[in-house]
């Protein structure tokens, strides 16, 4: 037998009350437990339907659903983060690396040609776009908030903060000169993490956006059947 | 008869990517329901086992998902990724090695 609306929404609230708010989370358990149920129901015509949640919830162990939900979380941890490192580490190969090496050469000349002052006003500029593009993002996508993979995907934009504390304070020390290899040790050393932070924050920007388009497809198909 | 849950462990993930390579694509709940019917309920795959293994193998690249709106909630589908299919045959063959092995270890009977 098929639940009718009504009993998987019945479903979906238990679900909810045991604490599973997020809606791909929700998804995969509704549709084991519901499987289940209407199996129970049919093998069993006088079940009924409450004590077949109960049996079915049973089932699962002294953990209950945790078990998906743990596993969906981490499942999707390391989807994410293969799918960040593989970006990252991509701008090193040869289609991008002359482009990084230019960038940092920008950077390093850019700190020769003007003031330790004016650099760093170029460089808080630099930041406050970064948190602008920010801010216009999370605003947008708040609604994939009750996704677990939107959630997951954009944990790497985090990090960004512990980022610009370094390069921060190496700047700060930038007016300190000493020699390698002919360059400018200080200077090397901004350009070479704020390059590094540049492509630190394409990557998981990129990241994010991929967990916002597999929220999007996700939510799509939840609307039809809520 | 009640089988050791650590036997079946080690052989969960071949178990579910032969199970995708025989029938294209499927859902956690007719894994569960598949793998009890083939063994004339013998064997029972819980659900504490199977979704770590589903959504570990998927994470890896083994696995690729589609969801679809099937009887008013979305269901998630499970089949074989290109990488999958490769290693479907590896971990088979290990599984094959392995009970050859073991038959000549407990003296079950002769290796083939």
């Amino acid at each position: 037998m098929k639940l009718t609306k009504e009993q998987l929404a019945r479903i979906r609230s238990f679900i909810q009350q045991k604490g599973f708010n997020y809606i791909d989370v929700q998804m995969e358990i509704l549709d084991h437990v519901a499987s289940s149920v209407e199996e129970r129901m049919e093998a069993d015509q006088h079940l009924k339907f409450e004590d077949a949640i109960s049996q079915t919830h049973e089932a699962f162990g002294p953990d209950g659903f945790t078990v998906i939900q743990k596993s969906v979380v981490k499942g999707l941890k390391k989807k994410y983060s293969k799918f960040f490192w593989q970006n990252f580490l991509s701008y090193f190969g040869y289609k991008y690396i002359l482009m990084v090496l230019f960038l940092g050469f920008v950077v390093y000349k850019l700190q020769m040609m003007v003031s330790n002052d004016n650099f760093y006003t170029i460089y808080i500029i630099g930041m406050f776009g970064i948190v602008g593009i920010l801010l216009l993002y999370n605003l947008k996508d708040s609604i994939y908030k009750k996704y677990m993979s939107y959630r997951s995907a954009v944990s790497f934009l985090t990090f960004l903060g512990s980022f610009l504390v370094v390069t921060n304070m190496a700047i700060s020390k930038s007016n300190q000169t000493s020699i390698f290899f002919s360059l400018n040790r200080s200077f090397l050393i901004v350009s070479v993490l704020i390059t590094l932070f540049v492509i630190y924050f394409i990557t998981a920007l990129k990241t994010a956006k991929a967990g916002m388009r597999e929220s999007k497809q996700l939510m799509d198909k939840y609307k039809l059947v809520v | 008869m009640a089988v050791n849950n650590e036997l079946f462990k080690g052989t969960l993930q071949t178990i579910i990517l032969n199970l995708l390579s025989e029938n294209e694509k499927m859902y956690g709940y007719e894994i569960t329901q598949k793998v009890k019917s083939i063994t004339q309920g013998e064997l029972m795959l819980k659900e504490g086992a199977l979704y770590p293994a589903l959504h570990k193998l998927e994470a890896e690249g083994l696995l690729e998902t589609t969801t679809e709106v099937v009887d008013n909630r979305v269901r998630k589908y499970y089949s074989l990724s290109k990488d999958g299919e490769k290693e479907v045959v590896n971990k088979l063959q290990e599984a094959k090695d392995f009970i050859a092995q073991l038959q000549l270890l407990l003296n079950l009977k002769p290796a083939i």
